[in-house]
């Protein structure tokens, strides 16, 4: 259970793979932007791909441009360096940034490198435990605030911000302030309507919802004088420059017609399975709590378990050995588990970071497993030495 | 080795090494349940990053152990045990230092991260054993389990486990004990292992460049600067750091223009003074050894020999060891040599083996007061051991 971390290939996703391939086989001939005849089939893909995104997101050209890249991590990049492009010459450009203390590493460690470079970032804690204080944005954006970015739903806690309302208030205000969005996590668990507030750059990873990894989309507001991050040739109209995934986009095209399917699963289904789950845990384990348990918009399938007292590396790996896999928070390169950041900014202890656990469900987790998954949990929690309400009640001596 | 059929699964200590992947596949092929695990005890990120040279722990080193794992088709995990190792051997390694002793961080880690530690983790995984590459063999009989040194002399490492208990032995296993260094290269290069070539991690595992830098900077205004002193009490040098030293060195006093080669005999760490002599004031004819831990099963059961005992005392890893007669005082072990005498440096594993020179019975740290310290001017036959 951590489709947050990658979903896994759709099994329509590996039919359309395989098929293309096979296409392929005679004329293996892949790159999109060659000037040859054999170049048009591949390019035709690519064009198509683009425009089912097009119009399953509800945008038109000429207001919004959709690429592709290499992945989530170059968008959220290309949305913070490009406003800063200029840093090192002398201008008159505003110099800030806002941003929230629950971004994703892919936008916090940029950030942080423009916070060495001089610029100033302004991070927004969320509310305790709840979404993000629209006032609290309000007041931090001003006429200094080159750009805005706010993740949309954390990818540890689950938890949904109001980006739609924010972002509309602040270009109301702030039309000169750029607005980045990482939709990461949200446009892969949650239906969104992206014509209805405005956004600068807005990116997206595939491989959430079951295309394959390696490929990115970023789309970008077409009216704003925004550009590309890597130069070097003329793919994308030079948004992108760099010979096309073909794979990787195929695959998103192919994911992306199954994930209608998948939000549906997720809202209609999931959603009560998880609840199920972590009633379940609660009620045995009066230690055990919920972050984020109590906020009404979290994504339907992520369930971030605190458990005080007990570091959950151990958890996982013992969790792993009996099939189950979740997480908490990233792995550094060597394979040790960090801990997760994004408790900082709520009033947990310090050593919350190394105590909670993230599992996250598929859509097509079948309810029947539950009860098995939950089994193997308690076995795995009892162990570790968790207290269950039965045994806390015992200790309580008769008077 | 002995085979024992162990229930339930078997925690493996991988560092990404030779003999640690030959000891896994070797307990794979046995057919037991195994778990391959890296304990990280030293981070990069905060040591000159991932392109830092110290023995082990570097990324690369993980990444080895991980493509092992996988060859061998076990699962593979890296476990956080840098706070753990700071408390149990780093910082034990520095204060070490400061009191004027030599430290043996490797006896530290091995009883209390490698055994304990580990084992705890272990059990939260629901392994009940835990195995390492060490050269060392095991053996199980009617009055409990004995330790015996690796087969391979020169890679012997039995020295550092003496701190090992009844209990734990156990449940530990000891797949290389009987297989030299060069068989262990061997049959990785057989079975395709890709570490089989890999250089050996020398001196201390988390130390990259001189040592006398790596504690001299961690002590800072801590040092204990001071002068070098012969027996007569003359100053023949100075010195800004009694950490940079240990019982025994010849090398780094920079001190010149004598005949004979000169040792440090002494150590002391309140006036900062280190005595300088040659090699007859540096052997003693006996030492202490407290903290002790013994393995033998009847030892073990009275907390020593009831008796005086004959044994081979070993004082350092490189240690030949030398006859020695045993007897124990409350919780001290009073030991004197036989034949020949060697230079006990306190702080230091005093280890101690049958007359044969194979089975390990105990051990413990050498405690000051060994050596023929120059402002009491004390004979070696007099010497407060």
């Amino acid at each position: 259970m951590d489709a947050n971390a990658t979903y896994g290939l759709l099994p329509e996703v590996t039919d359309s793979l395989t098929q293309f391939l096979e296409n392929f086989r005679s004329k293996p001939f892949l790159n999109p932007s060659s000037i040859h005849l054999e170049g048009q089939s591949p390019r035709a893909i690519v064009d198509e791909a683009r425009s089912q995104l097009y119009v399953q997101c509800g945008l038109q050209e000429n207001t919004h441009r959709i690429f592709f890249t290499s992945g989530a991590t170059e968008g959220n990049n290309h949305a913070l360096a490009y406003p800063f492009r200029d840093l090192d010459t002398p201008d008159r450009h505003p110099r800030k940034v806002v941003t929230t203390s629950v971004e994703h590493s892919s936008v916090e460690e940029p950030m942080r490198q423009l916070e060495q470079r001089g610029v100033e970032i302004i991070r927004i804690h969320p509310e305790e435990e709840d979404t993000l204080s629209v006032d609290d944005v309000l007041a931090a954006v001003d006429e200094d605030t080159r750009l805005l970015s706010l993740i949309w739903a954390n990818n540890e806690t689950g938890i949904i911000h109001p980006v739609p309302e924010i972002f509309r208030r602040v270009r109301e205000r702030y039309p000169n302030c750029l607005l980045h969005t990482d939709a990461v996590q949200m446009f892969s668990k949650c239906k969104v309507n992206l014509k209805s507030f405005p956004f600068d750059f807005l990116t997206i990873a595939p491989h959430k919802f079951g295309a394959l990894p390696g490929i990115g989309v970023s789309i970008v507001n077409a009216q704003r004088e925004l550009g590309a991050l890597l130069v070097g040739g003329a793919q994308e109209l030079k948004w992108r420059p760099g010979t096309e995934n073909l794979l990787g986009i195929v695959s998103t095209s192919s994911a992306l017609k199954v994930l209608p399917k998948i939000l549906q699963s997720y809202e209609n289904s999931i959603r009560y399975i998880r609840d199920e789950f972590e009633q379940s845990i609660t009620e045995r384990y009066s230690s055990i709590s919920i972050v984020g348990g109590d906020c009404e918009e979290r994504l339907p399938n992520t369930s971030m378990l605190y458990i005080p007292g007990v570091s959950t590396e151990d958890l996982v790996v013992a969790l792993d050995l009996e099939g189950l896999a979740c997480s908490r928070g990233s792995a550094c390169s060597s394979g040790k588990q960090l801990g997760s950041h994004v408790l900082g900014g709520m009033s947990y202890p310090k050593s919350a970071a190394t105590e909670v656990l993230r599992f996250s469900f598929r859509a097509d987790f079948p309810k029947e497993e539950l009860k098995t998954v939950l089994e193997r949990l308690f076995l795995c929690l009892d162990r570790s030495g968790v207290a269950t309400t039965v045994e806390e009640s015992a200790t309580l001596s008769p008077q | 080795m002995e085979n024992t059929v162990l229930e339930g699964k078997v925690v493996v200590a991988m560092s990404g090494g030779v003999d640690s992947s030959v000891a896994a596949l070797i307990l794979a092929e046995q057919g037991l349940d195994i778990v391959g695990v890296s304990m990280q005890v030293w981070d990069y990120r905060n040591h000159g990053g991932c392109s830092s040279k110290a023995t082990c722990c570097a990324p690369s080193d993980f990444a080895d152990a991980r493509s092992v794992a996988d060859k061998l088709g076990i699962p593979y995990y890296v476990f956080d045990f840098e706070e753990k190792f700071h408390e149990k051997v780093i910082s034990k390694f520095l204060s070490t230092y400061q009191r004027g002793e030599t430290p043996n961080p490797c006896v530290d880690c091995n009883n209390e991260v490698k055994f304990r530690e580990l084992r705890g983790r272990a059990l939260s995984l629901g392994c009940t054993s835990v195995a390492t590459g060490h050269y060392v063999s095991v053996k199980h009989d009617s009055d409990g389990y004995h330790v015996y040194r690796g087969s391979d002399d020169r890679k012997d490492q039995s020295y550092f486990l003496y701190g090992l208990l009844q209990e734990e032995l156990a449940q530990t296993l000891f797949p290389l004990g009987e297989l030299t260094k060069s068989e262990v290269r061997q049959i990785a290069r057989d079975a395709g292992i890709k570490t089989a070539d890999k250089p050996e991690s020398q001196d201390i595992c988390f130390v990259s460049g001189p040592l006398g830098d790596f504690v001299g900077k961690r002590l800072g205004s801590d040092k204990k600067p001071g002068v070098f002193v012969n027996r007569s009490g003359a100053v023949i040098g100075k010195h800004d750091g009694i950490h940079q030293f240990t019982i025994g060195q010849r090398k780094g006093l920079g001190i010149s223009g004598h005949e004979a080669p000169l040792y440090v005999v002494d150590i002391d760490h309140e006036s900062g003074e280190v005595l300088i002599g040659p090699r007859e004031e540096l052997e003693v004819p006996g030492f202490s050894v407290g903290a002790l831990n013994w393995i033998h099963p009847t030892y073990a059961a009275h907390g020593g020999p009831v008796n005086e005992i004959d044994v081979i005392a070993q004082v350092r890893h490189k240690h030949k060891g030398v006859r020695a007669r045993l007897r124990m005082d409350g919780d001290v072990a009073k030991v004197t040599f036989i034949d020949e005498w060697t230079s006990p440096a306190p702080g230091q594993a005093g280890v101690f083996y049958d007359l044969q020179n194979k089975e390990l019975l105990g051990g413990g740290r050498i405690l000051p007061g060994c050596t023929n310290r120059a402002s009491l001017n004390i004979l070696p036959e007099e010497a407060r051991w």
